[in-house]
């Protein structure tokens, strides 16, 4: 508690230590973190943990109610639910990451060049980022999904395109304010080349937010993923995604709901997780926020 | 005359606006002679900071040149190449700031910020680059560089940081030192021992120092000439000496008499009247007269231009003479 005082006068990089205490001090921040490792785990353990493999198909056991031998009942196909869920986490946690990455590359690169640049790289990246938000996100996916055809790349690629004008305008907007700051201008008349000073000087200073825009970002893509699947514009059969499953649930909601209920469970369960990480992070590197934690 | 370092050549600088362009420097011309240290005095707006971010081609988007020349070593800085100029700033002119606190990037220590410029412009890496960064930082007179290096800036007072910078900004061993405002964030000990620094570096160096400030203190401390700068117009040029001695301006006889003296019995320090007139509001004729005790008609009439009262002695008063020769009523310190 002695440190709190200097904590939030301190403007010098952040020590380690003290933010992992301040973390694990957050029983929030620590319940997103604990379903988001629980979730990697499943993911990542899916053939080890399910009962049956993802695709086992057996019509005589269709629409099955939850028993010993299918903890969560069997779909209209008779696969295995619980098993489809565990494997859905695969899809989800694929999809959200590769589209993370591509936007946040894509996004930053453009964001920092147009916000550092200025004039004419402003402009286009601006414009460019504003015709993708005249358009509702999901509205543009499935406008690209439908172009592309359905499939998990297209689901990747759609969720890139609408999802880096946002990384790209907060980068830049980050930029903005760094670009002002003296020390961007002394480095500036010693003659330090423009990558270096956007790498060296100014990535450093805006990760923070981006981390925390990143982390809540990922709630929105795997719900955004399962949208498209449940549209039919995303994954495709036999590969389970929770979208494909709560679509797939919804015609059976009356009599057998098992399928529809325990997909949205787990979407929701995450995107909870995942906002709770991102709202946790975002008290813990905030600057401002870190003196009125307690 | 020996070979100049820096000239400026009739410069004028405007900066874009909503109700088009305002002219916030008008046709400035003045030299600085390698070694020089040249000391430039006016009030905060006058218009002394624009011509140190001119020189260093830092206006933004919306300064810019509207006429003259900036010359450095005979080299047009305004027709410089992104890499030429990279090459200048840092290598051949070093920048100092005003703000020692927000001049360091906070999540880099000072050696590696140090050994950043040594990289960019001597490609110095490695063990030498550290050994030359501990090196500087003694030559600024850090104690304990070696550990020094190692530390981030909001571990060091104002006074270091400004000896951090004082030191990235020599590093290369420039030909010319922009100084803006260099002591004006530290408090007055500090300033002395920095002032110091720079006058000790400017000699062992060989480097020409512009040392902008308002501070008239500092000017007679430093300055080996002396630029008065008022509403973007230089109205005195003259050596520190002489200037001190006998102004020959109405405006920086006022300003010296507006410095507190440990000397002066009165209770109240004088004060010059008025304000300094917006760069879109320039009265007509000389732009000081509605502030001087000394206006006569034809200073309302026309804008007065520079005069050569003595060699390197300039002035832009037509009572100048005046002002030099005999006692003019008028200009006693208001009380």
């Amino acid at each position: 508690m002695t440190d709190l005082p200097v904590a939030a006068i301190s403007v010098g990089p952040a020590d380690p230590g003290r933010l992992a205490y301040r973390f694990v001090r957050d029983p929030k921040a620590c319940a997103g973190a604990a379903i988001v490792v629980l979730l990697v785990a499943i993911a990542a353990l899916a053939p080890v943990l399910a009962p049956y493999p993802y695709d086992d198909t057996d019509l005589l056991a269709a629409w099955v109610p939850p028993s010993s031998a299918h903890w969560i009942g069997t779909d209209k196909l008779g696969r295995d639910i619980l098993s489809r869920l565990l494997f859905g986490a695969r899809t989800s946690l694929l999809v959200s990451v590769s589209v993370l990455g591509i936007t946040l590359t894509v996004g930053m690169a453009l964001g920092m060049l147009a916000g550092y640049l200025g004039g004419w790289v402003d402009s286009v990246v601006s414009r460019l980022a504003d015709i993708v938000f005249a358009f509702p996100d999901v509205v543009f996916a499935i406008l690209v999904a439908a172009v592309l055809g359905p499939s998990m790349l297209t689901v990747i690629v759609a969720l890139s395109i609408v999802w880096w004008p946002g990384v790209a305008r907060l980068t830049r907007a980050l930029v903005l304010v760094q670009r002002n700051e003296t020390f961007v201008e002394a480095a500036v008349v010693c003659g330090t080349p423009v990558a270096r000073i956007l790498v060296r000087h100014i990535l450093p200073n805006i990760v923070p937010p981006l981390i925390v825009r990143a982390s809540i970002g990922i709630g929105f893509i795997i719900m955004s993923e399962a949208t498209l699947s449940l549209l039919g514009l995303g994954v495709q059969e036999p590969q389970p995604s929770w979208g494909s499953m709560i679509r797939d649930g919804l015609e059976a909601l009356r009599t057998d709901p098992y399928l529809a209920l325990s997909g949205s469970a787990m979407l929701a369960v995450t995107i909870i997780g995942f906002n709770l990480l991102g709202d946790g992070l975002r008290d813990l590197l905030d600057p401002k926020l870190a003196g009125s934690l307690r | 005359m020996s070979a100049k370092l820096l000239e400026v050549e009739e410069l004028s600088i405007a900066f874009r606006g909503l109700r088009g362009a305002t002219e916030v420097l008008s046709r400035v011309s003045f030299a600085v002679a390698p070694g020089e240290i040249v000391g430039v005095v006016g009030e905060s707006g006058s218009g002394k900071s624009v011509m140190a971010l001119a020189i260093m081609r830092l206006l933004g988007d919306d300064g810019v040149i509207s006429a003259g020349r900036i010359r450095f070593e005979g080299r047009d800085l305004a027709a410089l190449g992104p890499a030429d100029l990279r090459q200048v700033r840092g290598r051949s002119i070093g920048m100092v700031f005003q703000e020692p606190m927000s001049s360091l990037n906070p999540l880099l220590t000072v050696g590696y910020q140090l050994a950043e410029v040594l990289a960019t412009h001597l490609r110095l890496t490695g063990v030498a680059a550290r050994r030359r960064v501990v090196e500087l930082l003694d030559e600024v007179g850090i104690a304990s560089p070696a550990e020094r290096a190692g530390a981030y800036p909001h571990q060091l007072s104002g006074g270091l940081r400004q000896r951090v910078m004082i030191a990235m900004a020599m590093a290369c061993r420039p030909k010319l030192l922009i100084a803006d405002e260099p002591t004006t964030a530290l408090d007055v000990t500090i300033q002395a021992q920095i002032l110091e620094l720079m006058r000790r570096i400017s000699r062992d160096a060989g480097t020409a120092i512009l040392l902008i400030t308002h501070d008239m203190g500092v000017i007679a401390r430093m300055a080996e000439r002396v630029l008065v700068v008022y509403a973007g117009q230089i109205v005195e040029d003259a050596p520190a000496r002489a200037l001190f001695a006998r102004p020959a301006h109405p405006y920086t006889r006022l300003l010296l008499a507006a410095m507190p003296s440990p000397r002066r019995k009165t209770a109240r320090l004088p004060v010059i009247p008025g304000t300094l007139p917006a760069p879109s509001r320039l009265p007509p004729g000389c732009r000081f007269h509605p502030r001087c005790p000394l206006a006569v008609d034809p200073c309302r009439a026309s804008p007065p231009d520079m005069i050569e009262l003595a060699a390197g002695r300039h002035t832009r008063c037509i009572r100048g003479r005046e002002l030099l020769t005999q006692s003019v009523r008028g200009l006693e310190p208001v009380p």
